[in-house]
């Protein structure tokens, strides 16, 4: 890329892109790249990151069809969809907030992060929170959340904390914050479509507003959850959600469980070994009003980070070794209220 | 004729379709030579460091999840991470920089360029005498939000943080950073009102 005359006439960003853009193909040459996002972690999808957003993430990739298999969902996780599915076109459409009000929402979380000390030296703790969001259809509201206290999944990460000088981790930490309008992602999903294929259509062109992933199984069901997830949605539509999980390939049965609130649900699951997170995340359905109770991501593989990116007091989610939960959320209430005082 | 694509489809085609980086690096080169003007002395630092930020965009091209944020305050993020965390780093991107047939030098033209750039975007030398003394988590997310006017929310974003930590970690830099802010340079005013 270098000229040879007396005067060069490449600026030095024009020199610095000749680097960046090598170092890219060489890259995108290798295979390094993958051609889609890393999986997005629904924990980390606050209504704040996506409010500065505001539009929707249309991604300008090839869409990767259900790998060519021909089955759908496992038999038996395909079956519960469907009876689920049953259930939600049964439901009483759920009221929307209209003008001045707010959709309110309560849920709980635990999360496993690791912790950066620093020179390589990382501990993984577990920590619970409650959060609850009040958003109107303006896209004020409030947001208030409440960390808990934290503990350590073994003596050894314990021992590190102590040893790095016991660093704040932020236990019982209390934000709450009102939002103008605006401010909030909340998107109106009155007119999606309750045909299951028309639905998939919007959902395979990444064209819901708001809500993106890969392209791929994985990011079809991720961007379910995120539309089932403390959102408000004619029964009809969540009927079709639940016939396209059942269509998504990769879905397995894992039957009846207990949820973080300690209330019976069924439970479907995917588990993503593509990512450098691989992970089984489980949704959890009631199985009488099919509403979403809660969800559950444990890793299924060892999951590391490059701990250098993010520098000492750096706190990293999905990571640990198989067998972490890594993270759950248990959905209590939701429904419409007056005034970001109110709670159900 | 402008690319009608947002920065962050521009972030994420990057990984297959080099036009789309191009087209992001013309859009935001500005803001990370702005970044690098701030923290750096010499002409040949803020090229160093710029260079520094878009090597490492790339390395990170496949860890950006477009929604959790927008492209520049994930670039910002990934700048304050190399001036923040290490040495080592720097020294490796320089390692690439050399692997991949080096930089040219900087002419006279570019020289002066960024001596102004240098000039227009110099932090009050209280502040940055500040800044410097900040631990490193701290003083990366005083940096976001007090120079390059993130909000706490997208500098917890870029920085990978959780939002709760980031605010606990702008209140403790707010206060140590506050008798920066007594002296009255525009950067130090800047500081008092947003500890506000």
């Amino acid at each position: 890329m270098k000229t040879t005359g007396a005067r060069d006439p490449m600026t030095f960003e024009q020199d610095v892109l000749n680097l960046a853009l090598k170092s890219l193909r060489e890259r995108q040459g290798s295979g390094l790249l993958a051609p889609v996002p890393r999986r997005p972690r629904p924990r980390q999808r606050t209504a704040i990151a996506i409010a500065a957003a505001g539009i929707a993430i249309a991604i300008a990739l090839p869409i990767v069809l259900p790998g060519g298999g021909t089955g759908g969902a496992e038999p038996a996780a395909a079956a519960l969809l469907h009876r689920v599915a049953l259930r939600a076109a049964q439901q009483p459409r759920e009221p929307a907030p209209g003008p001045g009000q707010f959709l309110y929402t309560k849920s709980e979380s635990f999360s496993t992060s690791l912790y950066v000390v620093g020179d390589g030296t990382t501990f993984l703790f577990q920590q619970p929170s409650t959060r609850e969001s009040w958003i109107g259809p303006d896209g004020s509201g409030r947001l208030l959340s409440t960390s808990g206290a934290v503990t350590f999944p073994t003596a050894g990460d314990r021992a590190t904390w102590v040893a790095a000088g016991s660093p704040d981790l932020y236990e019982h930490l209390t934000e709450d914050e009102l939002f103008e309008p605006g401010a909030l992602f909340s998107p109106d999903y009155a007119d999606l479509p309750t045909d299951p294929e028309e639905l998939l259509e919007l959902i395979e062109r990444r064209e819901i507003p708001g809500i993106g992933g890969p392209d791929n199984d994985w990011g079809t069901f991720v961007i379910i959850g995120d539309l089932l997830r403390e959102t408000s949605l004619q029964p009809k539509v969540r009927a079709a959600l639940y016939q396209i999980v059942a269509e998504i390939p990769g879905v397995e049965l894992v039957g009846r469980v207990i949820d973080g609130a300690g209330r019976p649900g069924v439970a479907v699951a995917y588990t993503n070994r593509n990512t450098d997170a691989p992970g089984r995340w489980e949704l959890i359905f009631d199985p009488t009003t099919a509403a979403l109770l809660g969800e559950n991501e444990v890793l299924v593989a060892d999951s590391t980070v490059d701990v250098e990116s993010g520098g000492p007091g750096a706190i990293y989610g999905g990571v640990g070794p198989a067998g972490t939960r890594s993270y759950s959320g248990t959905y209590l209430v939701s429904g419409v209220v007056d005034s970001t005082t109110d709670t159900l | 004729m402008t690319d009608p694509r947002t920065d962050r489809e521009l972030l994420v085609a990057s990984r297959v379709d080099t036009g789309a980086f191009e087209e992001l690096y013309r859009r935001q080169v500005g803001a990370t030579i702005r970044f690098a003007a701030r923290r750096a002395e010499r002409p040949s630092d803020v090229v160093d460091l710029v260079a520094a930020v878009w090597l490492e965009v790339v390395a990170s091209l496949d860890r950006y999840e477009p929604h959790r944020g927008d492209a520049l305050p994930w670039i910002l993020g990934i700048a304050a991470n190399l001036c923040a965390v290490d040495r080592r780093r720097r020294a490796r991107e320089r390692e690439v920089v050399r692997r991949l047939g080096g930089r040219r030098a900087l002419d006279d033209d570019d020289f002066e360029r960024l001596e102004r750039a240098i000039d227009a975007h110099a932090v009050a030398p209280a502040l940055r005498r500040g800044l410097r003394e900040l631990p490193p988590a701290e003083r990366g997310v005083a940096e976001l939000v007090l120079l390059e006017g993130l909000t706490p929310a997208q500098a917890a974003e870029a920085l990978g943080i959780r939002a709760a930590a980031i605010r606990m970690r702008l209140a403790r830099a707010r206060r140590k950073l506050r008798s920066v802010a007594a002296e009255s340079t525009p950067a130090a005013r800047s500081v008092k009102e947003v500890s506000r």
